[in-house]
């Protein structure tokens, strides 16, 4: 059998800049194999952000063992961090963080540009994949000139442009109305099922996580629920709930 | 990232606030437009005193008669300056390191032509002053030995002199008269322009040395004696020569100081081009003060845009931006900011440079290298003060970054 992709164990995460030091993670151990749909929620403050934080090679954790395709990441310093999440993790945030006065396109070819992919193929590579989420006719367009659906899709697209192993999302929906929220969860879920792509989301939504195929709660630092649908949450019942 | 989409980046992000960027930018225009300004103004200034130096020549001396002295004590106060016509000749046939020597007496008088009057210098040489000073006729002729010894009437006259006496006329073969004795003007001097202390070298009439003292001066003494040295001869070896001849033919004891003064002119020159050089320092500080205080605005306003941008920040380094990118992409901002406002001191300070030459009738010089100077200053000041903020941004905490407001 394959290693998983992922592979936390006895995670701990301790913030000690305050007065009392803060166990935000303890004791995580998890494995998430390569091409899992894996939805991540819990209350604020139950530690699945400081969690996620770790997994998407943001941070380190204070104790313990994390391996990402079978590197154990503890070892690296910061550059070898930054160089891992640029190739191997692509990150969506609530509030899309694109860059304004820059067009989707470049936008989307940025994290190519620090790989120093030459301007020309990260152009091509982006206009790839923007026109694979359905925004080929907007290159050229400014992020405020489109809505927030359109947005965060092109968000994802630029999470996908270097083609990573595994797709990270904190709260992606958080600024969308519902209707547009369904629709990136239905756009992960066919990344997941089409293109193998493992992706994490993490939302306080549990609804939202019922697209996953596998829900973890997390509560107080440690994950208190830990599901997996028979059916791999991929049947017609559940996403059109 | 490669360096060009760095930089096209910065200048993204540069046009965002266009107003900030370009009050920003001002510090430093107003900083390099004064460097280049003051840098155009001292290499005018410098390039007009080695002319100067270049014009009086620099083989020949300038002897002067300075009172005999004894313990500090001037003890022939009053006394008249007593180089004689001798002491030249024998300067000039006795040192073998000096090529020709000449008497000289110089005073202010009035002088009148047919036109109009005028109060100038008339002094009295002989015709090798021309050969030690380097000074040639536009027009006419010099006047020559046979005219000394035939004692006849003439003079050479200076630009200003010609111009204040007779106007536009053509002054070869016109009269002039000094205490009521007529003179004809044979030549017309070239230019020899000013002096750094203001005095105008074409103000000037010259006759014959024995002409002078009998019917101008009507003394036999010379108050100031010129020499220039032989070819190849250096100027210190001439001077010694003249001195040990000057104390032997004045009869001076070893105890007694020198009562004539040996005076190289080109160390007077090079003295004027050192205070020249000094004023240029201060001036050329003030402005670097300037350029500091517009490098401090560069600092502020790097500041406040990677304050603004954590979040910015914050992305690119999730997405792989590691610190030495964005170190990077502030330290280029700042520089580009920087070499942009160089760009533009550079033109400033050839408006104000040229303002001045024109307003003030400065000499100023502007050349080629002065571009680059002003691109380099610029750029070294981005660095210098883009470099902290970058700093700050490149060590902030991705997760902080990306959370901030």
């Amino acid at each position: 059998m394959q290693p998983p992709l992922i592979e936390v164990r006895d995670v701990w995460k301790i913030y000690r800049n305050c007065e009392v030091p803060v166990e935000a993670v303890r004791s995580v151990s998890l494995a998430i194999s390569s091409g899992e749909f894996v939805a991540i929620s819990g209350a604020s403050g139950s530690g699945k952000s400081t969690f996620m934080h770790v997994v998407g090679c943001l941070d380190q954790p204070t104790r313990g063992s994390y391996t990402f395709e079978g590197r154990e990441i503890t070892r690296l310093d910061r550059k070898q961090l930054a160089a891992l999440r640029n190739k191997r993790i692509g990150f969506v945030f609530q509030s899309f963080n694109l860059l304004g006065r820059t067009t989707l396109q470049d936008n989307v070819a940025l994290p190519l540009a620090y790989q120093r992919v030459p301007l020309r193929a990260r152009r091509r590579r982006a206009a790839e994949v923007l026109c694979e989420l359905g925004l080929g006719d907007r290159l050229k367009y400014f992020p405020n000139q489109l809505s927030g659906g359109q947005q965060q899709r092109a968000a994802i697209a630029r999470a996908l442009v270097t083609r990573p192993a595994l797709l990270l999302a904190d709260e992606p929906t958080g600024n969308l109305d519902t209707e547009r929220a369904a629709q990136i969860m239905s756009l992960f879920t066919e990344l997941n099922e089409k293109d193998k792509i493992t992706v994490i989301v993490v939302t306080h939504e549990t609804d939202l996580a019922a697209y996953a195929g596998r829900h973890i709660v997390f509560s107080d630092g440690r994950i208190i629920s830990d599901e997996t649908r028979p059916d791999g949450g991929q049947s017609e019942g559940i996403r059109t709930r | 990232m490669s360096p060009l989409t760095v930089i096209y980046e910065a200048f993204i992000s540069l046009s965002h606030n266009k107003v900030r960027t370009g009050l920003s930018v001002l510090g430093i225009v107003i900083g390099i437009a004064s460097v280049i300004a003051m840098v155009a103004v001292g290499e005018g200034a410098r390039q007009r005193v080695e002319r100067q130096i270049e014009s009086l020549g620099d083989d020949w001396l300038t002897i002067r008669f300075w009172g005999m002295q004894r313990g500090g004590v001037n003890r022939q106060q009053g006394v008249q300056p007593y180089l004689a016509e001798s002491d030249a000749d024998a300067i000039g046939s006795e040192c073998p390191a000096v090529r020709a020597a000449t008497p000289s007496n110089t005073m202010r008088v009035q002088v009148v032509s047919s036109f109009r009057n005028h109060q100038t210098s008339v002094q009295g040489v002989y015709p090798d002053y021309f050969d030690i000073r380097r000074w040639r006729t536009v027009e006419g002729r010099l006047f020559t030995d046979d005219d000394m010894i035939a004692l006849r009437r003439v003079c050479c006259i200076g630009q200003s002199s010609a111009a204040e006496l007779f106007g536009g006329v053509y002054p070869i073969g016109q009269t002039i008269r000094v205490n009521r004795i007529t003179f004809e003007v044979v030549g017309l001097l070239e230019t020899k322009g000013t002096g750094g202390e203001g005095r105008d070298f074409d103000d000037v009439i010259l006759f014959p040395w024995r002409v002078f003292q009998r019917l101008v001066a009507g003394n036999e003494i010379s108050q100031t004696m010129y020499a220039a040295a032989a070819h190849g001869a250096p100027l210190s070896i001439a001077r010694e020569q003249i001195r040990a001849l000057l104390r032997q033919r004045h009869r001076l004891t070893k105890e007694e100081n020198d009562d004539f003064r040996v005076v190289d002119r080109s160390v007077a020159a090079q003295a004027s081009a050192e205070t020249t050089r000094t004023f240029n320092w201060l001036l050329m500080t003030i402005a670097c003060i300037s350029l500091v205080v517009g490098g401090v605005g560069i600092m502020n306003v790097t500041l406040v845009s990677v304050t603004e941008r954590t979040r910015e920040i914050g992305t690119r380094m999730a997405i792989g931006a590691n610190g030495t990118h964005i170190l990077g992409q502030f330290l280029t901002e700042a520089v580009v900011l920087c070499a942009v406002g160089g760009l533009f001191g550079f033109l400033g300070g050839v408006l104000v440079a040229q303002l001045v030459s024109w307003r003030l009738g400065w000499d100023v010089l502007i050349s080629t290298w002065m571009a680059l100077l002003a691109i380099l200053f610029s750029t070294v000041v981005g660095l210098t003060f883009g470099f902290y903020p970058a700093w700050r941004a490149s060590r902030l905490d991705p997760i902080e970054a990306l959370r901030y407001e």
